[in-house]
């Protein structure tokens, strides 16, 4: 009678062996991590589909109308080509000033219309992410406060433009 | 020679005295045969056949669904990664660090929303946002959490959470490195973590060992009558050979068995058969050897009973006339005489014992009156006075009358002869049994006496070699007992009682024998 028994033995420590079901594991590797997050400048233009920020790497922001510049300069041909716009019009007397996350943009003479919504979605995205930036403000504590001759407008926070 | 003669009595006595307890035997041997015993040779084949097929069968399942699990579990495991990893490269593009706790909720909302709804936990610094915030993070181990800092690659891991399995990933979100290398990206710090459930892949390999469950027991059947059948094929030869063992050892020296095939059991009923011819052979030879011996005896018996009559009446003429002889004449005359009678009474009892050998006796059956029979064996021989007669009246029994007479009388002459005073004879009759006793108060026998006591020619005292009885008188009581159903035994020794034969038959014996 040892014989059976030595065989179910041998039967339940194979079964045992290969373990019944999915076991927890340690922490394995599984290849490159994803990226693509940027922590440089990023712009805003206008496209069809609502405000869309691209990323301008390598290039130093280091005040405000540097990033006024690099939005003025408007998109590449490549991001036109993809539909991206840029409906800001220069404005020569356009100042930014920022105090503890409150960013004002004045415009003392408006030589142009009122800013439509994506241009002011525009304005306020890109000095919002160049506050970030410069003075490492947290991004939801950002608020832009725009003011055209004596008008107040805002205080507008970036999140509000985006699409989705 | 003493010792085959003996040999062969037993082997031809078992035939007819010992018929019964055989058959008994045999019948219960038959009947533990037909039972589904496990520890016989059927029931180890079985048993052997069933394990071997459970072993082999479990562990191919085994290797298979290890195997297949395995790979069910790579691939899985290697989608989820890649899935991961394309969600959230395509969205981390619009992710800017620093960045704060509501783009984070959209960014693991939206990864949450390419996973088919897996838990998605997103960190950075010292906030984290989830994709489902009422959802157990308790999934995303400490481990995978201290990995995922220390290195910039995806680590995955399974666990076990609410009885299911579990892939948790994770990995650092590393910066925009465009047109640089992807693997010198620099850490943006965030973080982030995937659950995705298993439950899919546990149920499909689930499905397999059930599959094979289901399996299992068909084949362990299939294997089980296999064996049966190769059981038999083993043991239907064995059980002949067996029976015929059976059959050989009670006597029956023609049995042969069938050799079929070339196998080791042909082999084996071979040998059985060549070993059956053997001891035929041999058993035949020493039956005519001793058929030989006894004819022999029975024809010298035969042959000197003629000149003994004549010599039985020349002695008793000069017996008779020895008065008028000198006296030593007369007593050679007297001591003829004596001898030329125990001569014949020798000669007469080796033709009764050659009769019995050759089996040429038959009873003559009478109803017959116990005590009356007894009380004339002892009053024909003398002895009425020297024997204490116990014989109740009215006992009656179907028996020949003259060997009844030949049993008595050499028991008592047997118990006169070597035992001491008194004798006593005692008959009884109880359950169709008929039991006669001869008992006397000498000394007993010694256990070697009483070993041999029914042999022929056997002397109890070897010293006085030349004692009245023939020395066939005890086995011619026991031939003559035996030829009525019965026996002669002699009580074990006890204080106080000498020898004590007890003849024991049926109180009706059939007349042909």
């Amino acid at each position: 009678m040892t014989r059976p028994r030595t065989a179910l033995t041998c039967c339940v420590l194979a079964l045992v062996a290969t373990g019944c079901g999915i076991r927890p594991t340690g922490v394995t590797a599984g290849g490159t991590a994803p990226s693509g997050i940027s922590k440089d400048m990023r712009i805003y233009f206008a496209s069809d589909s609502g405000l869309r920020g691209v990323s301008r790497p390598g290039k130093k922001v280091r005040d405000f109308n540097a990033a006024y510049r690099l939005l003025l300069d408007g998109p590449t041909r490549e991001e036109q080509f993809n539909g991206l716009a840029n409906l800001v019009a220069p404005e020569k007397w356009l100042r930014v000033t920022s105090h503890d996350g409150s960013v004002t943009i004045s415009i003392p003479h408006s030589t142009a219309d009122a800013p439509q919504d994506q241009s002011t979605g525009q304005l306020v995205c890109t000095f919002a992410r160049a506050e970030v930036l410069l003075h490492g403000t947290r991004p939801d504590k950002v608020q832009v406060t725009i003011v055209i001759g004596g008008e107040r407008a805002g205080p507008y926070q970036c999140q509000q433009f985006l699409s989705h | 020679m003493s010792s085959t003669e003996e040999s062969t009595e037993e082997s031809a006595e078992g035939t007819t005295a010992k018929s019964a307890p055989p058959l008994a035997a045999k019948a219960g041997l038959r009947a533990r045969i037909r039972l589904p015993r496990l520890d016989g040779l059927r029931g180890r084949l079985i048993i052997t056949v069933v394990v071997v097929a459970l072993i082999s069968s479990v562990t191919a399942t085994a290797l298979a669904y290890r195997e297949s699990r395995d790979a069910v579990l790579k691939r899985a495991q290697n989608a989820a990664v890649e899935d991961f990893r394309n969600r959230v490269d395509s969205l981390a593009a619009d992710l800017d660090v620093p960045t704060d706790p509501r783009s984070m909720a959209r960014f693991a909302t939206d990864v949450s929303s390419g996973l088919r709804g897996a838990l998605v936990v997103a960190q950075y610094r010292d906030y984290t946002a989830s994709s489902d915030p009422s959802a157990d993070r308790s999934r995303i181990t400490a481990e995978l959490r201290a990995t995922v800092r220390t290195r910039t690659q995806v680590s995955l891991q399974r666990v076990e959470h609410g009885g299911k399995p579990w892939l948790a990933l994770g990995a650092p979100v590393l910066l925009d490195s465009a047109g640089r290398d992807r693997s010198s990206g620099q850490p943006s710090g965030v973080e982030i973590f995937a659950v995705v459930s298993l439950a899919d892949e546990e149920r499909d390999t689930a499905e397999l060992v059930r599959s094979v469950q289901r399996g299992l027991l068909p084949v362990v059947l299939l294997a089980a009558v296999l064996a049966l059948l190769a059981a038999r094929t083993v043991l239907r030869p064995v059980r002949k050979l067996a029976r015929a063992t059976r059959r050989l050892a009670t006597g029956e020296l023609s049995i042969r068995v069938e050799e079929r095939g070339r196998d080791e059991l042909a082999e084996l009923a071979h040998t059985f058969n060549e070993t059956a011819g053997a001891l035929e052979d041999s058993v035949s030879e020493l039956r005519a050897q001793e058929a030989l011996a006894r004819r022999f005896v029975a024809d010298v018996s035969h042959e000197l009973r003629t000149p003994l009559a004549a010599m039985t009446i020349v002695s008793s003429v000069l017996e008779e006339d020895a008065d008028q002889l000198t006296p030593d004449t007369a007593h050679a005359a007297r001591t003829v005489s004596a001898e030329t009678a125990k001569l014949t009474r020798l000669v007469d009892d080796l033709i009764e014992i050659s009769r019995f050998d050759a089996r040429a006796v038959a009873l003559t059956v009478h109803s017959v009156d116990m005590a009356e029979a007894v009380r004339a064996t002892l009053a024909a021989r003398g002895w009425t006075d020297r024997v204490e007669a116990d014989l109740p009246p009215g006992i009656r029994a179907r028996l020949d009358r003259r060997r009844l007479d030949v049993i008595v009388a050499n028991l008592v002459g047997n118990a006169l002869r070597h035992g001491a005073p008194p004798v006593t004879v005692t008959v009884r009759a109880a359950d169709d049994r008929l039991t006669v006793t001869v008992a006397d108060h000498g000394p007993g026998m010694t256990p070697e006496v009483a070993r041999h006591v029914f042999d022929r020619f056997y002397k109890a005292d070897s010293a006085r070699s030349r004692s009245e009885g023939s020395g066939l008188g005890m086995a011619i009581a026991l031939e003559n007992a035996r030829l009525h159903g019965g026996t002669i035994e002699l009580a074990p020794p006890a204080p106080g009682v000498g020898a004590v034969f007890t003849l024991q038959m049926p109180l009706r014996t059939e007349s042909a024998s």
